[in-house]
């Protein structure tokens, strides 16, 4: 059972792994006046008896002592018995023992190990590998949707976010609305779009095709600590001209298995600017992932078809 | 199996124009049973723009009050379960080593990468997914969404105890009723008014979830229009998901509705591949008062969202 309530009057655990139902069990569970009781009888009687018998050890634990020292004797005699003498060998035809199948070792269940808490590490054991071609995917998204857009149309949110993009676009008449569609589906890189024409305003959803064909960019261990990764960048979008809005300390976290730099930052910044701070970013080996593109037709600049679209993103580093 | 926690419980599921709701009674899934069921077409039906209403939440309580009072429904239990338009579901990765205020931090900057409003506008809750690398499904809504409905309940006089997502009620429904194999491909198909919503199962996991607007081209020829995006969406997801090396398509496609124009026997008819009728009582049973007055054959689909609100 999906176990979701937006109103949060719920603890949150694990997914509870229910029991097959057995007779049994729906005895057990039926049995009236059960409730309640931590420990069974059962229980208690073998918790007495555990008892018992470490204390019957601590007080004879000489005697056990001696038994041990007679093990010990025992064994020993009988290593020296089994020593192989020195001589001629005997040719002896090898005695072959009927094979018996041995059944399966019993795994152990590990003792679980004490929770400790962690101290901050200070360099990643692995970074998050920046997805250069994602990111380059994402820009090219949504500049071509912006540049598919009647220059009167206005947008409320373009939003490329992971593998989707979303966008609000309101047309002043239906015209424009069909012609908006037709430019949209016909120039934008998507799976499939679909649109709500309620009210004048299109609601585009779209896929993003998969990553295209770029180079992987490795990491630099120069750049390999967080710090050093920030301030490179830090300088790099000066270098190239980007306001970074927005910057926050996010917690160290892991994600399929790699862990995650803290850090994340919103730029705004010129469509040139952005890909030359890309490029940069690719040259130095800095480690980034650009999550988030969206921008408002406020913020677009007045030429369409030159590349002085403006717009904000987010990476988390 | 399924849960039924308290005695008697409401599942309120809002279409378009229709409201659907299911009440069940009894303790164990043993005993779990249908106790009434109603489809209105409200005369005040809900839409998106009543959230903004001062008097929406009021004017929809007050019929909904109007409506339990003239069924003699006493029962104040109740779940709700929102169209998937008002929320965001995400589906993601997770370390199990995070602390849950790590992983609290962790969603809420995941979520915050859907919305372009402030994270504190909005609530939300995740599921774990049994699966492995661990998974977990990231719900989040606008907070006024849910003081809407808030605000609803109280004029109804239920005491609302659950809000969720319609197409996750409808995969808890499917797990009451249906039992796959672990590793089959199942496809929900939801048909609405304006929309096609897939939902993609493994045996009851889930896996994702499509949605298909519907124009206003399709109203010519509505049945076969619907069928021909049903059949089309079904390739296209199954191999965009990757599911199976072997196949192309999925084990198995249910149907359900939430429109009340077009009965999903309809689809099934009319389409070259096999398609199944959603039943939310396939293995439910109905109290004695509502045994004979069911037709247990005809499509009963528009309740499929209302019933799954009332297990888990």
């Amino acid at each position: 059972m999906i176990d979701i309530n937006l109103l949060g009057e719920k603890q949150k655990a694990k997914p509870e792994i229910t029991p097959i139902e057995t007779p049994a069990l729906r005895a057990k569970a039926e049995r009236p006046g059960r409730t309640g009781r931590i420990f069974s009888l059962k229980t208690i009687l073998l918790f007495f008896i555990a008892v018992a018998i470490l204390l019957s050890a601590w007080r004879y634990k000489d005697i056990l002592h001696y038994g041990n020292d007679i093990v010990t004797y025992v064994k020993t005699l009988i290593e020296e018995q089994l020593e192989p003498v020195s001589g001629p060998e005997l040719e002896t035809e090898p005695v072959t023992e009927p094979e018996t199948e041995q059944p399966p070792p019993v795994e152990q269940p590990k003792p679980e190990e004490p929770e400790t808490v962690e101290e901050p590490v200070a360099e990643p054991a692995a970074t998050a590998v920046w997805d250069y071609g994602r990111s380059i995917e994402h820009i090219n998204s949504y500049t071509a949707m912006v540049r598919s857009l009647p220059q009167n149309a206005d947008y409320n949110v373009i939003s490329v976010s992971r593998n989707s993009i979303t966008a609000e676009i309101e047309a002043v008449n239906e015209a424009q609305m069909v012609e908006i569609q037709n430019a949209i589906a016909s120039a934008f890189p998507v799976y499939s779009l679909e649109f709500i024409t309620k009210g004048m305003v299109l609601r585009v959803w779209g896929t993003l095709k998969p990553g295209t064909e770029l180079p992987e960019v490795s990491s630099s261990e120069e750049y390999a600590t967080p710090e050093a990764n920030r301030n490179a960048i830090n300088s790099l979008s000066k270098q190239h001209k980007l306001t970074i809005k927005e910057q926050g300390e996010a917690t160290q976290t892991e994600r399929e298995n790699v862990l995650l730099l803290p850090g994340w930052m919103k730029f705004s910044g010129k469509e040139a600017d952005v890909l030359k701070f890309l490029d940069g970013i690719k040259e130095k080996g800095l480690s980034i992932n650009i999550t988030k593109i969206s921008g408002q037709s406020k913020n677009r600049s007045e030429s369409n078809e030159s590349s002085e679209l403006n717009f904000d993103f987010e990476i988390i580093m | 199996m399924a849960k039924i926690t308290k005695n008697r419980r409401l599942g309120l599921s809002f279409g378009s124009e229709d409201l659907f709701l299911v009440e069940t009674k009894e303790e164990t899934a043993k005993n779990f049973k249908v106790a009434a069921l109603l489809n209105v077409t409200s005369e005040i039906p809900f839409s998106v723009d009543m959230l903004t209403q001062e008097s929406g939440a009021k004017m929809i309580g007050s019929e909904l009050k109007n409506l339990l009072e003239r069924n003699n429904i006493t029962t104040k239990n109740a779940s709700i379960s929102l169209d998937f338009g008002l929320g965001n579901i995400i589906k993601i990765p997770y370390s199990e080593k995070l602390s849950e205020k790590e992983l609290s931090t962790h969603l809420s900057w995941e979520l915050q990468q859907y919305i372009d409003d402030d994270i504190a506008e909005y609530a939300y809750d995740f599921y774990k997914l049994d699966k492995s690398p661990p998974e977990l499904l990231l719900v989040g809504t606008r907070k006024k969404v849910l003081e809407f409905f808030r605000e609803m309940s109280r004029h109804a006089g239920i005491d609302l105890q659950v809000v969720t997502i319609d197409l996750l009620s409808a995969v808890n429904a499917f797990e009451v009723n249906y039992k796959p194999y672990p590793n089959e491909k199942i496809a929900l198909v939801e048909i609405g008014e304006q929309k096609l919503v897939f939902t993609l199962l493994e045996g009851n996991s889930f896996i994702g979830y499509h949605c298909v607007f519907l124009d206003d081209s399709v109203q010519n020829d509505y049945v076969n229009s619907v069928l021909e995006l049903i059949t089309l969406n079904l390739k296209t997801l199954f191999n965009d998901y990757e599911l199976s090396t072997d196949k192309n398509e999925f084990d198995r496609a249910y149907l359900y509705r939430t429109n009340t124009k077009y009965s999903v026997m309809e689809f099934i008819e009319a389409a070259d591949q096999e398609l199944y009728m959603f039943n939310p009582f396939e293995l439910v049973r109905f109290d004695a008062n509502l045994q004979d007055k069911i037709n247990h054959l005809a499509d009963n689909s528009e309740y499929v969202e209302a019933l799954g609100l009332t297990v888990g």
